[in-house]
Order: structure tokens, then C-alpha cells, then sequence
């Protein structure tokens, strides 16, 4: 038994929930039986993947769904072997480069020269290339994503690349331009309630669309966490009622109780445990990207439009610099601080005007 | 003999600095150190002479009898006949033996004791004079006056010591007809010590026995006018006899038991008063004076009580300076008692028993400010002295015209003394001597000429070795005597940059290495080791424990000397092989060592013969020999590419080796010696102790003239860490330039090469912060504390900087961390410049950012303890969750459709709970639930141990806790039975090896087959489907295909495994 998130998700391009004019486009777009690299982005929790499968499907039948894991091996050139675990079909090979961190140069290099350079054999009945679907095309490195762009010129005879990423700021021009990209918002508030709605019918549920609502608000309008709330909260009572608690993740909650620790005292010492808090998240394996999110939403509550301005500003810079630099504490850290110096001096000013 | 006296002055006063303080009284050394050395001799001498009886009697006369008194015993014209020729001829052979044994002996430098053996080769052809002399030296001791009467004795004296003896002699009588007080003020510049002196000698006197040391003492007063450097070193006969005396002292104040009562009664006391005594009264109140330099040496001092304004740790400071040198407990050795207010009682007593000087603070400043002024008016005084003296000579003694001449000389020693500092004491006596000697010799060819150059001499000091060539060219007969002495005394003036020091003084015998005199030392143990070797690898002994102390290596073929740079590792094997007569191979880190070289070459090499005694002269079986020593010097450069294998090979040739191998390197605990080392006997060299170093390293400053204070010195050493070849090289580097011989500016150097301490992360990053230590530092030396380890320092300061206190007003100090924190942040861009650019040359750009520039916003101090950096502890735990969330992402990936964040975000969670919750809820009943939400993503029974982990929070209860273990192992047990085709390999087994066969898998694969109801799940059956096809269709996945069987094999079996 899957939970709800993977039992009850489409397979096909016209059963899909929300942005069904682009999924109308998509189909249009395979029926002419060739289409160009496709570089498909959106926030996490939008669909993209469940997009991209209703188009194999549409592509190639119901064979890509026959799918296998296989692990492949690479050889560096600094002799290193490398090994990748790869999802695949007949027509299909998936893989998510970053997994091997800085070598996923040479993962790209290979795999895509081994898939490309064959050609089907039956070609009747069938495409003539291959599909190619990298996952999390924004965090290559600088390397890889340059190897990339000759190979999806040399090879595009035999194979279609299909890039995923969060967002195509960090991805290089030059691949932006050789592909189609699609960009797959996240899903409004009512449309996650709709489809919530939709799945507690199919498990014979009823949810209100009051609450509907209020899990695809705390959802942050992510599908995929809407409806693991959604059955989490299944879990915890049912049937529902209108008030109920929604069990939020907990690392948000663990963000806000580091944020309230920052709000209540303005110290080295606090900074120190704090610090800690950071950490924790860090381990947990938390984007740090979302921390400073995370935490600047939570800090600017108390503060007034000036401010705001300001220590958004700079969770900005020490966001960039992050991205820039190698240990993500420390730049958390020094936004802290920051927001610290800050906030303590705004307080003590307006102290000072009360007295 | 009269040349030992001369040589014994260089090596022995260099030698032995330390054990000049042995014993008591400091007297001026050379004479005590000629005391030394002539007794066996001079007792030879006196033996053979005719009136050994004769003298003995004198002796006790003048043993019992006060100076003055044994003057008038002394005058026997009888004597000057006892020097005729014949009876010295006998003696001039022993002497000569004599002197090389105590030489050799004694004195380790071969230089030296060739330029001795020259002198002796010398001395052969004018044995008469010498003899006569020997004779003459040992009467004239006694019999002083009658010696100076007779003008033979005197004109036969050539060598240089000769000279110096008659000198002495001539001193000897001055003073004696001199009264004290003249004497006194003759030495004004020593004058105390030389009173004391004298009294000392003269009580001596009255204790010895002994003619012969009656007779050192003589010389040693002669000596004390010669004002020779060297420092204390008593005879021993004397020292026992005072020992006696002090014996006897304390024998007589044995004690009753009511007074040793009271006595521990007002100890006690005094130990109370003791320590509750204050400090200085005017502290600061006096300035230390300026005194010249050394002008305290030869004191000892001890301070007891408080003094008026200065603290104890000035004094000593200043003492140091000057070259004196300060005792802890009062013994014969101390010279003065330097007494403050509340001074020990003990002390004072027992200082009054020695009879030695007590003074107060100002007497001690008086006497480093007197120095000063002393030290400009001897010469002139000296001058006038001698004058004086000379009258008294030309009255008393005028049939000798030499007294004259020799008294002049010693108006030139004094002369010289002062004005020229640069050649140490002891060498201008030296000269001197010789210059003396010369004039002696030209005395008796040429009157006339000699006292225009002894004029020559007094004005023209440094031309003195001209003159003395002059000298021999006028005096025909000795010209070979003077060109030896020559040479002599020219080789330690002038310094020769000809050859490096470090060559030039090369150890050249054992002996001479330093710090490895030791029974336990290791050139011992090595000498031995390579004796046995050969009988060693006969006996076939067993491994020792290596935690086995003092073996002896038999075992071993090869031997690994292990030690920091210059301690002497290669001197020592090159001469243990000398010595042992090996024929040494050696290759050292300039010769490429790969593993074909060595096994060709070397292993060739070692079973040859060696022809090198053939080419030596040697014929005969001595000729071939078939003793070699390999010699791999610097095995721990046997690394790169260059060397490939070599140490691998070495090992080999050393299991296999007919011959004693010997290995060295710096540090055997390295990598790369971890294989050698349990081949090798393991000799570890340490560095030597400063004072070992300083005392050979004192000899040859000065040997070259160089002149060091032995503080100086020993600081030198210190920061050389203790490295011989550095000190070397940097005492040269000084006697080259004699700007940088200056003494003050060598203390200032040795402090700052001082200040290269290595600091550990620790004590860096506390200084980071110190404002206290940043007053005191550029900005150089505070970006340096970044670089003690710069991969951990912006570690250790982003850890700390929230513990230190700055020191600024409290609104501040979070501005200030944050401009901190912004720095460290920037400090980080940086790093990761650095590190994937490999842009090192930004290092001192971090050092600004990520040390200096957050040292600087927070200076203050660390107020906690130093926190080792936490972030090295959190990554490794963040990449393990990251790699377990990869695990778990990689095995419901056909299932779920995020990235790996999403299962960290948001699935762990839920995935963890819908597996748990029915164990909590339906306890067993919900085992198949769970089961079947771990089948359908494919997870292990490992992996919700992952996920617990993943989505506990600190602060958070691990739901597993409330599952009733019952279930848990219940829950286990079925999951085991249940055997799920996985669609990937299970990690923990290795490829290839559960290669089952085609039917078993497919056994299996029905099997699975009605379990699996999700049609996606099934991952085997499809492929297995798809197999037809795949082997039909494409070529191209079948590698992926036969991959995938035996993938799923595994998986199989590892499952059956676990069912067993």
C-alpha cells in the first residue's frame, strides 16, 4: 500500500489536474512525432516529473512504465570509479547526476554518449531516439552543464534530453537555449484543494473544502506535501472535522522555534545556540536556501517596513554568498548576527522613544 | 713540555666550560689548568733530575713558610748547575711521551693535536734547551731567585710555553719582592679576586705536600698576572686538601641535641620570616650601571636576602651579562656573597668560613661601574706597574738582561689585552707568549735588535706576528721553532672562509661527536652492532619483542637511525664505519633509488670485492676487503616517482643482504617507513643538550676568534633547535660579518629568531582574539596565526568568536560579532576560491578575512575554553544522513517521484509513519500493513532505521520507542520470511558472487510473482518480460539486462541468507 501521494497519481496527460492547457500543448507537441530537448522546471511539489511521465507514456505506450533500476559504473579521469544508480524502460534511461557530486561530469559525458550513440534497431512502430531525463539540472556543476551542450547537439538524432530543475537561474544559457523549456508552476491553492478533494473520493473519504483549503495553505502549494499532510491527517482523525490540527513538517516547525530563540534574545550567547539550531537543520539534510526562507519569514513578523527592507536585503546577500561559498553555517550565522546587531539596536531605539 | 702548557690553554678552556665551575675558588684558569696537565710531567722531571732530594727539601721549606720567608730558602746557586746537559737528555723522551698520552687523552681535537705533534717533532731537535728547560722549570720553581740569576737557563728557553714559564718565574719574583700591597695594585684590575687568590695559593701552600704542586701554585700566581682568561680549575691535590678543610670545619660543629634543637627552633623561625619577607624597599631606585663587558667573569656569585632596590631576577640578569655567573648554595666556587637585608644566616656563616667576600648592592653596582673605568686605566696602570717592576727587576736581577725583555712582553700581553677585544684572551696571551718566546730567542743572538722590537711590540700590537717573523729571521738558530709557532697562532686568528665550518670541524674520530659519549649512546650501540654482524648472522637469533630495552640489534640485519636534522647521523656512521674499518656504499637522496637500481646495482655491488685498500698501497689479502656497509642515507626521501619502489626493494635486499645495511631518516614514524622500521635495528638520535652543543660550539668560536657570550651562544642554540649544522652555520654566517658579531645585536637576534615557535590551532586562535598580544603585533604577525594551520584556523575562529569577550562598550559588541561573522562569511567565498580554483595565492586573503580582520573587530579576550571547531563533527554527521537519504532515495525511486530533498522535506516523515503507526496501533495485527507500505517502496528493513533517523529532531521522541519489541521482533521475523524482489541490489553484498543459476532465479521469480499485486512494483517479472524483447530488439541493453539478473539474484539471496 503506497501512501496517497504515489497511489493516485496520473498517468496519463489528459488525467491531469491543473494546468491542463499545457498538458493539451504537450500532447500536441509529441503527436507530431518529434519534439526538441525540453529543459522542464517549476518548485518542487508542481508536477514536473508526473508531467514528464504522461509524456513518455504518450511518447512510447505503456512500455516506459516497465521500469528498472540498474547501477552503472564510470571510471574518472583521475581513475576514480564511480558508481550511479539509474532508472530505466526500453526507451528511457533516468539518472540524477548530482548524486555523485563533483564527478557528474563524466556520469553526463558517458551516459549520454553510450545511450546516444545507439540507434534503435526496430524502428517501426517506435521513435527513433531515446529519451534522456536528467534530474536536478540547477545544481550541475559549472563543468558538467558545459559538457553537456555538444553532446545535445552532436547526438540529437538518437536521443531527446529531458532536463528537471527547481530553477533555470543556475542553469548555463547555452543549454537554455538548445532546449524548449516548460516551465510547470506550482498549483494554486484551489486547484491543490480540488485535487485533494478529488483523492479522498477515490479512498472513499470526505474532506470538507474548508479544510481542503487549509491543508493547501499550510502545503506552501506543494501537491506532494498537501497530500502527505492530507493523509497524515487521516491518520491522526477521522473522520475530519473542520477545525482540525494540521501536523505541520517538522523541520518548519524546528525553523520557527530557532527563529523565535533569535527574536527573544539578542546575544552572543543566544547566537551560540542558535548556531546549534542551525546545525541541526544542516544535518537534516534541510536546503539551506530554505532556512534563510525559512527564517527571515519567521523574523520579519516583528519588525517595521524599514526594517523589513533591510534584513531581507541582507538574507539576500548572505544567501548569494552562501551559493558562492563552501560552508553554508557560516553564512546562516553571519545573517544571524546581523539580523541581531539589527534588531537589538531597532529595539533599544524604540525604547529609548517610549521613555 | 713548555708547548703542552701553551696548547692546553685553547682546547681546555673551550672544551670544558662547564666544569670550570667544579671547583672552588675561581682562580685564573690557565694556570690551574697547566696545573693540571704538568704534575706527572714535572714529577718525571724532578725524578730524574739529580736533586730530587734537594728540591723536596726546599719545598717543605717553603711549604712551612710564608713567601717572603721561602725566598731567602730558594736562593741556591747550586741549582743552575744542576742544569747542564747531560741529565736532561734522559728526561726529553718521557716528556714528550708524556705529553702526546694526556693530550690525546684529553683533548678530542685532531687539529689540534697534530699542530702538537709538529711542535713535537720540533721540540726533538732542540731537545737540549727543552730539557735544560724542563729542568730548569721545575727548579726555578722552587728557587726562583736563583733562577732568574742565572742567565743559562733563560737562554736556552725557545719554545714558546718556555717563555711563559720564565715569565712566570719572573712574575713570581716580582712579587715577591714586591710587598702585597704593591701586587694589589699592580692587578688593580683583578685586585680582590687576586688577593684572594693569593691567599688562597699561599694557604695552599701551607697545606700541600707536594713539591710539584707547590710548585703549580707558583705558576698559577704567574699566571693570575697574565690574566688569562680560561676559567676556574683547581688541582685536584689542592681541592682535596681544602675538602678536608671543610671537613674538619664541620666535624668540629657536630652538636648536642638541645642545641640542634634550638638551632631547628631558629630555622624555623627564620623560614617563617623567610616567607613573609618583602620585597625590594626602593625598587628602581638605583639604575643598573654599564659595565664592560665580561667584567664579572671568573665571579660567582650568591645572593641571599632582599635587596635594596633591585628584584633578585635583575641581578642575576646582569650578572649573566657580564659573563659571571651565579650559585645557588654557597660552596668554594663562589667569590662573592652578594647580601641583601635579612641575608640567610647559614649562608653568611659559612661564607665567613670560606673567607668569601660578602657585599652589599652597592658594592656590586660599584664593581660593574668601576669595570668601566678599571678596564681603561690597567693598560696605563699595568704600564706604570710594570715599570716599577721592572725597576725592581733591573735592581735585583741586572745580570739578566732577559728579565728585562720578558717583563716588557708582559707589559705587551697587558698592552694588547685591552685595546684589542676581538681576539679572546686567552689567544693574545698566546701570541705573546710566542712574541715573548721570540724575543727570548733574539735576546740571545741579538741583544740590541731585541729591545728595539719588543719597542716595536708595545706600540704596534697587531703587527706582533710580523715581528716576529722579523724576530726569526734575526735569530738564526730557531727559525724552525718560530715559523711552527707561527703557524700555530696564525690559524685561529685569521678566519678562513676558505672551508665551511661545518667541514672544517667535522667530527674526525668518535670521540668527537656530540652528545654520544654514552655507554647507552648510539654510536656505542652501533659500534657494536656492526662488530657482532657478521657473528650475529651465524647465530640465527630469534625476533626480539619490540618492547625489549637495550638489545643490542643482533637480529636485526639492518640498522634505521632515526633523528632530527644535524644531531649527526651520517658523521656518526661514516666514522663507526672508519673506525671499524667498513668500506662504506652510500647512497643518500641525490642518487635515484628506484627498485630496478637498487636491486641491480647496489645488490651487485655488495657482493664485489672492494680494490680501495689497492689503491691505498695496501698488498696482500688487506688489500681486498670484503666489509661493506650499505648506507641508505635519507631513506625517507625515497618517495615520488623517481624512487619508485625502492623502499619496497631495500626491505627485500635487507632480508637478503650478506652485508650490514644502515638506513637513516628524520622521522621513523612516518608513513612511509612503517614497512622499514620492523627490518631495522632502531637507533634514535636525540638532540643533544644545549650545553653539550655549547661547549664544542664555544671551541671553535674560539678557535676562529670569534668572540660569543655563552649566553648569547646557548640562545643561539635554542633557536637553532639544537641543531649542530645550523649553529654552525649561523656562528660562521656571524664571524663573517663583524657588524653582526656585535654582542648586544646578537642577543637581539637570537630573540627574534626565538620567536619561530610553533603554535598549536589552540594557542593561535587565543592570540587571534588577544588584545592584549595584538598591541605587540603587525598586522604580518597576526595574519601569520592564520597560517599555523590555515585549513583549520578559520575553523577554530568561527567556533570561538562568540566565547570571546571584546573589549569595548557593551551596546557594541553585537555590531561587532556581526561585522565578525560578516568577515568569516566573506573569509569562506575565499576559501572556496581557493579550493576549486586552486588559487593558493589567496591564502593571505583569507588569512584577513577569515583571522585577522575578526581577531581585530574583537579584540579582547577568550573568556571560555577553546572549542575544538564543531563544524568538522556536523558535516560528517550531515553526510551521513545524506548518503542514508540517498540510500533511501535510490530504493523507492520507481515508486516516488521527488528529488532527494523531497525525501528529506517531506516523505520521511510520513513514509516512517505510515510504517510505524500500525506497529503502535494493531501491534501485531498491523505487521502486514507495515510490511506491505515497505514493500511497496521497495524499502529494506534497514532503511526505516534510516528514516527514524532522518525525521527525528532533537527535542523529539523516537516513535520506535513506543513499539512493544514483541512486536518489533515479531515484525522482523516476518519480514525475513518474506522474501521481496527488490529491484536493485542490495548494497551490503558484493557483485559477482551470488551468481545463481538461470533456473533458481526463475524458481524465485514465480514465486514472488503473486505476491507482488502492484503491477509497478514488480519490477523482476517485467524485466523479465522485457528480456525477450530486449535480447531481440536492441543490443544495446543486454549488458544492462545480465546486469540486472544477477542484481536481483542477489537480492534473492541475500533474503534466503537471512531466512537461514
Amino acid at each position: 500500500m503506497s501512501l496517497w501521494v504515489d497511489k493516485h497519481r496520473p498517468r496519463d496527460l489528459a488525467k491531469l489536474d491543473f494546468h491542463k492547457d499545457q498538458a493539451v500543448r504537450l500532447k500536441s507537441l509529441v503527436q507530431q512525432s518529434d519534439f526538441p530537448h525540453l529543459l522542464v522546471y517549476g518548485p518542487s511539489g508542481a508536477g514536473k516529473k508526473t508531467r514528464i511521465m504522461c509524456l513518455l507514456r504518450e511518447l512510447y505506450g505503456s512500455g516506459v512504465e516497465r521500469l528498472r533500476q540498474e547501477t552503472m559504473h564510470f571510471t574518472t579521469p583521475s581513475n576514480k570509479k564511480i558508481e550511479i544508480m539509474t532508472v530505466s524502460s526500453n526507451y528511457h534511461i533516468e539518472v540524477n547526476p548530482t548524486d555523485v557530486g563533483i564527478h557528474d561530469r563524466v556520469v553526463i559525458m558517458d551516459l549520454v554518449k553510450t545511450v546516444a550513440q545507439t540507434h534503435q534497431i526496430d524502428s517501426s512502430g517506435q521513435r527513433e531516439f531515446k529519451v534522456v531525463i536528467l534530474n536536478e539540472v540547477d545544481d550541475l556543476t559549472k563543468d558538467a552543464q558545459h559538457a553537456l551542450r555538444r553532446t545535445m547537439e552532436k547526438y540529437v538524432a538518437t536521443c531527446r534530453l529531458i532536463l528537471i530543475a527547481n530553477s533555470i537561474s543556475r542553469v548555463i544559457p547555452a543549454i537554455k537555449s538548445r532546449c524548449l523549456t516548460i516551465r510547470v508552476p506550482a498549483p494554486t491553492e484551489n486547484e491543490i484543494a480540488s485535487v485533494l478533494q478529488l483523492v479522498c473520493k477515490k479512498e472513499s473519504l470526505n474532506l470538507s473544502s474548508e479544510l481542503a483549503l487549509r491543508i493547501a495553505k499550510c502545503a506552501d502549494r506543494n501537491l506532494r506535501r498537501a497530500l502527505l499532510m492530507c493523509e497524515a491527517c487521516k491518520v491522526q482523525q477521522y473522520p475530519f472535522t473542520q477545525d482540525q490540527k494540521i501536523p505541520e513538517p517538522d523541520w518548519q516547525l524546528f525553523i520557527k522555534e530557532t527563529a523565535s530563540m533569535v527574536l527573544s534574545e539578542q546575544s552572543p550567547k543566544k547566537l551560540g545556540e542558535v548556531r546549534q539550531k542551525l546545525y541541526e537543520l544542516i544535518i537534516h539534510g534541510i536546503p539551506p536556501d530554505m532556512i534563510f526562507a525559512g527564517l527571515l519569514k519567521e523574523l520579519v513578523h516583528n519588525c517595521d517596513m524599514a526594517m523589513k527592507c533591510q534584513v531581507a536585503s541582507y538574507a539576500a546577500k548572505y544567501e548569494h554568498r552562501m551559493r558562492l561559498g563552501n560552508k553554508p553555517i557560516f553564512h546562516l550565522e553571519a545573517f544571524i548576527a546581523k539580523f541581531m546587531a539589527i534588531y537589538k539596536k531597532f529595539i533599544e531605539e524604540s525604547m529609548g522613544d517610549a521613555f | 713540555m713548555s708547548r703542552d702548557i701553551r696548547s692546553f690553554f685553547l682546547p681546555k678552556k673551550s672544551q670544558k666550560p662547564k666544569d670550570e665551575d667544579d671547583d672552588i675558588i675561581p682562580e685564573s684558569p690557565d694556570v690551574q689548568i697547566k696545573n693540571k696537565k704538568k704534575e706527572p710531567r714535572k714529577k718525571r722531571v724532578i725524578h730524574d733530575s739529580d736533586d730530587e732530594t734537594n728540591t723536596k727539601k726546599t719545598s717543605l721549606v717553603s711549604n712551612k713558610s710564608p713567601r717572603n720567608k721561602s725566598k731567602p730558602d730558594l736562593k741556591e746557586v747550586k741549582v743552575v748547575d744542576l742544569f747542564g746537559n747531560a741529565p736532561i737528555k734522559r728526561t726529553e723522551p718521557l716528556v714528550k711521551k708524556s705529553k702526546k698520552q694526556t693530550e690525546t687523552g684529553i683533548h678530542s681535537d685532531d687539529e689540534f693535536e697534530k699542530s702538537l705533534l709538529e711542535i713535537d717533532s720540533v721540540a726533538v731537535g732542540d731537545k737540549p734547551e727543552i730539557k735544560q728547560f724542563d729542568g730548569g722549570n721545575s727548579e726555578s720553581n722552587h728557587k726562583d731567585t736563583t733562577t732568574l740569576k742565572t742567565p743559562k737557563n733563560k737562554q736556552k728557553a725557545k719554545s714558546p710555553a718556555k717563555a711563559v714559564v720564565t715569565s712566570a718565574k719572573q712574575n713570581y719574583a716580582n712579587k715577591k719582592e714586591e710587598s702585597k700591597l704593591n701586587s694589589k695594585r699592580k692587578f688593580s684590575e683583578f685586585a680582590e679576586i687576586e688577593v684572594h687568590n693569593e691567599e688562597d695559593n699561599i694557604k695552599r701552600k701551607k697545606m700541600d705536600v707536594s713539591v710539584c704542586d707547590n710548585k703549580t701554585k707558583v705558576k698559577q700566581l704567574s699566571e693570575d698576572n697574565d690574566d688569562a682568561d680560561v676559567s676556574t680549575f683547581e688541582d685536584e691535590s689542592s681541592s682535596k686538601h681544602k675538602k678536608k678543610k671543610v671537613n674538619t670545619s664541620l666535624n668540629e660543629s657536630v652538636l648536642t641535641d638541645e642545641e640542634r634543637h634550638e638551632r631547628k627552633m631558629h630555622s624555623a623561625a627564620l623560614y617563617q620570616k623567610y616567607l613573609h619577607r618583602s620585597g625590594p624597599k626602593h625598587l628602581g631606585a638605583k639604575e643598573m650601571p654599564e659595565g664592560s663587558p665580561d667584567c664579572l667573569k671568573n665571579c660567582a656569585f650568591l645572593l641571599t636576602g632582599v635587596l635594596d632596590s633591585f628584584e633578585r631576577e635583575e641581578i642575576v640578569e646582569a650578572i649573566n651579562k657580564y659573563s659571571g655567573c651565579v650559585k645557588n648554595a654557597i660552596s668554594k666556587k663562589v667569590t662573592h656573597v652578594l647580601a641583601g637585608e635579612d641575608a640567610g644566616p647559614a649562608k653568611m656563616s659559612k661564607a665567613l668560613e670560606l673567607g668569601i667576600k660578602i657585599i652589599s648592592e652597592d658594592d656590586f653596582l660599584q664593581m660593574i661601574a668601576d669595570s668601566k673605568n678599571s678596564k681603561n686605566k690597567t693598560s696605563a696602570k699595568n704600564d706604570t706597574n710594570d715599570d716599577t717592576n721592572n725597576k725592581n727587576h733591573s735592581n735585583k736581577s741586572k745580570k739578566s738582561p732577559k728579565d728585562k725583555s720578558v717583563d716588557k712582553s708582559i707589559i705587551d700581553i697587558k698592552k694588547e689585552k685591552s685595546p684589542k677585544e676581538k681576539h679572546t684572551n686567552v689567544t693574545t696571551v698566546k701570541e705573546e707568549k710566542s712574541s715573548e718566546n721570540v724575543k727570548v730567542n733574539a735576546k740571545n743572538s741579538n741583544k740590541s735588535i731585541n729591545s728595539g722590537e719588543i719597542k716595536k711590540d708595545m706600540k704596534i700590537d697587531k703587527k706582533s706576528i710580523k715581528t716576529e717573523k722579523q724576530d726569526s729571521e734575526s735569530s738564526n738558530k730557531n727559525t724552525t721553532v718560530i715559523s711552527d709557532v707561527k703557524r700555530e697562532d696564525q690559524k685561529p686568528i685569521h678566519i678562513v672562509p676558505a672551508s665551511m665550518w661545518v667541514e672544517k670541524y667535522k667530527p674526525q674520530n668518535v670521540k668527537q661527536i656530540i652528545g654520544q659519549h654514552g655507554d647507552a649512546s648510539n654510536v656505542k650501540k652501533l659500534t657494536n652492532w656492526l662488530t657482532k654482524w657478521y657473528v650475529n648472522r651465524k647465530a640465527k637469533l630469534p625476533k626480539p619483542s619490540p618492547w625489549a630495552k637495550n638489545y643490542d640489534g643482533g637480529y636485526y640485519k639492518a640498522a634505521l637511525l632515526s633523528g632530527p636534522p644535524g644531531v649527526g647521523k651520517t658523521t656518526t656512521v661514516s666514522l663507526v664505519c672508519k673506525e671499524l674499518g667498513f668500506d662504506m656504499v652510500e647512497y643518500n637522496a641525490s642518487d635515484t633509488r628506484n627498485k630496478t637500481l637498487i636491486k641491480e646495482q647496489i645488490g651487485e655491488m655488495l657482493t664485489t670485492k672492494s680494490l680501495s685498500a689497492y689503491a691505498k698501497g695496501d698488498v696482500g689479502k688487506q688489500a681486498v676487503t670484503k666489509k661493506h656497509v650499505l648506507v641508505m642515507d635519507e631513506v625517507d626521501g625515497m618517495a615520488g616517482n623517481e624512487d619508485r619502489g625502492g623502499l619496497q626493494e631495500l626491505i627485500n635486499l635487507i632480508k637478503m643482504t650478506s652485508v650490514p645495511i644502515i638506513c637513516m631518516c628524520n622521522d621513523r614514524n612516518s608513513q612511509k617507513m612503517r614497512s622499514l622500521v620492523n627490518y631495522c635495528y632502531d637507533l634514535r638520535f636525540n638532540r643533544p643538550r644545549v650545553d653539550q652543543i655549547k661547549s664544542a660550539m664555544m671551541s671553535i668560536c674560539f678557535k676562529e676568534g670569534l668572540k660569543v657570550a655563552p649566553d648569547v651562544l646557548s640562545q643561539l642554540i635554542v633557536a637553532a633547535n639544537q641543531d649542530v649544522r645550523q649553529t654552525l652555520n649561523l656562528l660562521s654566517m656571524w664571524a663573517v660579518d663583524p657588524d653582526l658579531a656585535d654582542t648586544d645585536r646578537l642577543r637581539k637576534d637570537t630573540k627574534t629568531v626565538k620567536k619561530d615557535i610553533k603554535l598549536g590551532p589552540w594557542e593561535a586562535v587565543r592570540k587571534v582574539f588577544s588584545a592584549e598580544d595584538h598591541k605587540s603585533m603587525s598586522i604580518h604577525d597576526k595574519s601569520d596565526l592564520f597560517f599555523y594551520d590555515y585549513s583549520l584556523a578559520p575553523l577554530f575562529v568561527q567556533e570561538n568568536y562568540l566565547q570571546v569577550a571584546p573589549h569595548c562598550p557593551k551596546h557594541e559588541v553585537l555590531q561587532r560579532i556581526s561585522k565578525a561573522a560578516d568577515s568569516i562569511s566573506l573569509g569562506d567565498l575565499v576559501d572556496k576560491r581557493i579550493r576549486s580554483a586552486q588559487a593558493w595565492s589567496l591564502l593571505p586573503t583569507q588569512a584577513m578575512y577569515s583571522s585577522v580582520i575578526p581577531g581585530h573587530e574583537l579584540a579582547g579576550h577568550v573568556a571560555g575554553q577553546i572549542q575544538f571547531p564543531g563544524w568538522l563533527g556536523k558535516n560528517s554527521r550531515a553526510g551521513k544522513l545524506h548518503r542514508l537519504c540517498q540510500e533511501i532515495h535510490a530504493h523507492t525511486r520507481l515508486s516516488t517521484s521527488g528529488s532527494k530533498s523531497s525525501i528529506f522535506l517531506d516523505y520521511c516523515t510520513h513514509l516512517r509513519d505510515a510504517i510505524v503507526n500500525p506497529l503502535i496501533k494493531d501491534k501485531s495485527d498491523g505487521i502486514a500493513k507495515s510490511l506491505e507500505v515497505l514493500e511497496s517502496y521497495h524499502l529494506l528493513r534497514e532503511d526505516l532505521d534510516s528514516l527514524v533517523e532522518l525525521s527525528v529532531w532533537p527535542g523529539q521522541r523516537n516513535p520506535t520507542i513506543l513499539i512493544d519489541s514483541k512486536v518489533k521482533a515479531a515484525m522482523t521475523r516476518t519480514y525475513n520470511k518474506t522474501s521481496s524482489a527488490l529491484p536493485y541490489a542490495p548494497g551490503t553484498i558484493k557483485r559477482g558472487s551470488a551468481r545463481d543459476d538461470q533456473e533458481a532465479m526463475d524458481d524465485e521469480e514465480l514465486s514472488d510473482q503473486p505476491e507482488d499485486s502492484d503491477p509497478e512494483n514488480d519490477a523482476l517479472i517485467k524485466k523479465k518480460k522485457t528480456k525477450e524483447t530486449e535480447k531481440s530488439s536492441s543490443s544495446k541493453e543486454k549488458p544492462g539486462a545480465s546486469k540486472e539478473k544477477p542484481s536481483s539474484s542477489k537480492g534473492k539471496a541475500s533474503n534466503k541468507a537471512k531466512k537461514k
